[in-house]
């Protein structure tokens, strides 16, 4: 064969080639298309929701199983172990709510999780959940309090007896809001450390919302404390360009941390039962400037791109040409999921579809990219509502 | 049938032949591994390193995987499309 043929067949195939890719590549997501609509608009339990809690609910009556998917977690971070937690108890209230034959074992698995993860904390003290630099200096607040572990315990909680009332949990929560607002009020932006002089926008705005929800258990008011949080926050806490609340400052106010995909997906869901304007003002300006739609996928970016910060622990891996955050894509479900917004939830599901590799057997769904927190998160999006909508009808709001 | 398999075994890489062989070299890979059970590796995604295999081998497992999964679904269709594309093209060439 001549060097012209060859040369000629080289470009016959490099065009052939040009052509399928240009065929393909804007076609893929047609094939990983998931639709929202079956999640957004059901009263009841989707299967995708009942599959994901089929796993859960294994590893909660599997102690060897849960040590095993648990440990391997808590070598990379402590605080993903109680995280998994916050948004598996979530998710089971939610379910409840959504069909009344969940409740008895919901409640069930709920009480289990609640009483040892108190009996954790008792033990080793809140910093069993923290990351190592917690002990690194002295908290500002003393005896040391996290507002990471009090504001999730307080969610927690409040969830269990929104869903079926037990007494014995009733002191647990006062206890619990006691330190919230003792921690937040007279403070410069009235704002609790997680970590020494470190306080999260995630953690104080769940702090919030757990206020909320005592407030619709016990008759209690805390919309005075909640109304100078975010008038604080629009004050103190707004970076300047994007308008969306920072995700890390100190007690005195400075920022530590921008906007970040990790924090304001959370944040703005939080906020729902603290100032519905605000939060849904924070999701259409996240979704402005963190939303990424490329050939039909959609996924999250950590940063904005006016504000791009450093990859840390939080912010997971961050995808390099692409600008993706598996971690701030998983908490993008949540904030499409609670603000209604399908046109997103569905692209999301299907970049999930595509890149986090589910795998389904007997029943049971796990994503094999993502860990126990991340599938817990995924199934708190697939549920969320009920909840939130019971703390609303109680509070009259 | 052998010399004929054997025949397409050895196609030229641009040819009709030669993307369908090395389309099923790739989809045989990415089965391969995923029969080797290498898919429980990609959690490294979310910085989770499975117990009882050091952390940088369960990296390189985690992106062998990766590569090959992608391989498999963004090359293999585009190598098989193309394929086909090129036989058109070529069928074309020779009638004119």
């Amino acid at each position: 064969m001549g060097e012209e043929s060859r040369r000629r067949r080289v470009l016959w195939g490099c065009a052939a080639l040009l052509v399928a890719g240009f065929l393909w590549i804007p076609s893929l997501h047609l094939f990983f298309r998931v639709d929202a609509a079956p999640l957004l608009g059901n009263p009841g339990i989707s299967p995708l929701a009942r599959e994901l809690a089929a796993r859960h609910l294994d590893l909660w009556t599997n102690p060897s199983e849960r040590e095993r998917e648990l440990g391997g977690m808590r070598k990379s971070n402590a605080e993903w172990d109680f995280m998994g937690r916050t948004f598996f108890v979530l998710a089971l209230a939610n379910m409840a709510l959504r069909d009344g034959a969940m409740k008895p074992r919901a409640l069930e698995v709920i009480d289990q999780i609640l009483e040892e993860t108190l009996r954790l904390e008792a033990l080793h003290g809140f910093y069993h959940f923290s990351m190592d630099y917690a002990r690194a200096r002295p908290y500002a607040r003393q005896p040391a309090r996290s507002q990471f572990v009090d504001s999730e315990i307080a969610l927690m909680l409040a969830a269990r007896r929104l869903v079926g009332e037990k007494e014995s949990w009733k002191a647990a929560l006062r206890d619990r809001v006691g330190f919230i607002v003792e921690g937040m009020t007279g403070r410069p932006v009235l704002s609790a450390e997680s970590y020494p002089d470190e306080c999260w926008t995630f953690d104080n705005a769940n702090a919030l919302a757990s206020l909320r929800m005592a407030d619709a258990l016990d008759g209690t008011d805390h919309r005075p404390l909640c109304r100078a949080w975010v008038q604080s926050a629009k004050e103190h806490l707004i970076h300047p360009k994007t308008g969306i609340l920072a995700s890390e400052y100190t007690l005195a106010g400075s920022t530590l941390d921008g906007p970040e995909g990790s924090s304001i997906w959370m944040v703005s869901h939080a906020l729902q039962l603290v100032d519905g304007e605000f939060a849904r003002d924070q999701y259409a300006r996240a979704r402005k400037e963190l939303r990424r739609r490329i050939c039909g996928f959609d996924v999250s970016r950590e940063w904005p791109v006016s504000a791009r910060g450093e990859v840390d622990i939080d912010s997971g891996l961050v995808i390099p040409v692409i600008d993706a955050s598996p971690g701030a894509s998983g908490l993008a479900l949540m904030g499409a999921a609670a603000f209604g917004d399908g046109e997103f939830l569905s692209g999301l599901l299907g970049s999930l579809e595509m890149a986090a590799f589910p795998s389904r057997r007997g029943g049971r769904l796990r994503y094999h990219a993502s860990n126990q927190v991340g599938d817990s998160a995924l199934l708190y999006a697939t549920v969320l509502g009920p909840l939130w909508d019971e703390v609303k009808r109680r509070n009259g709001t | 049938m052998r010399a004929r398999l054997k025949a397409w075994l050895k196609a030229p890489a641009f040819t009709p032949a030669g993307f369908l062989v090395r389309a099923a070299v790739l989809s045989g890979v990415y089965g391969l591994l995923s029969i080797l059970g290498l898919r429980e590796y990609t959690c490294v995604l979310s910085l989770t390193f499975p117990g009882g295999t050091p952390r940088g081998l369960s990296l390189f497992f985690c992106l062998v995987y990766l590569l090959s999964y992608f391989s498999f679904i963004l090359m293999v269709p585009i190598l098989g499309i193309a394929a086909g594309l090129l036989a058109m093209a070529l069928r074309w060439v020779k009638r004119v």
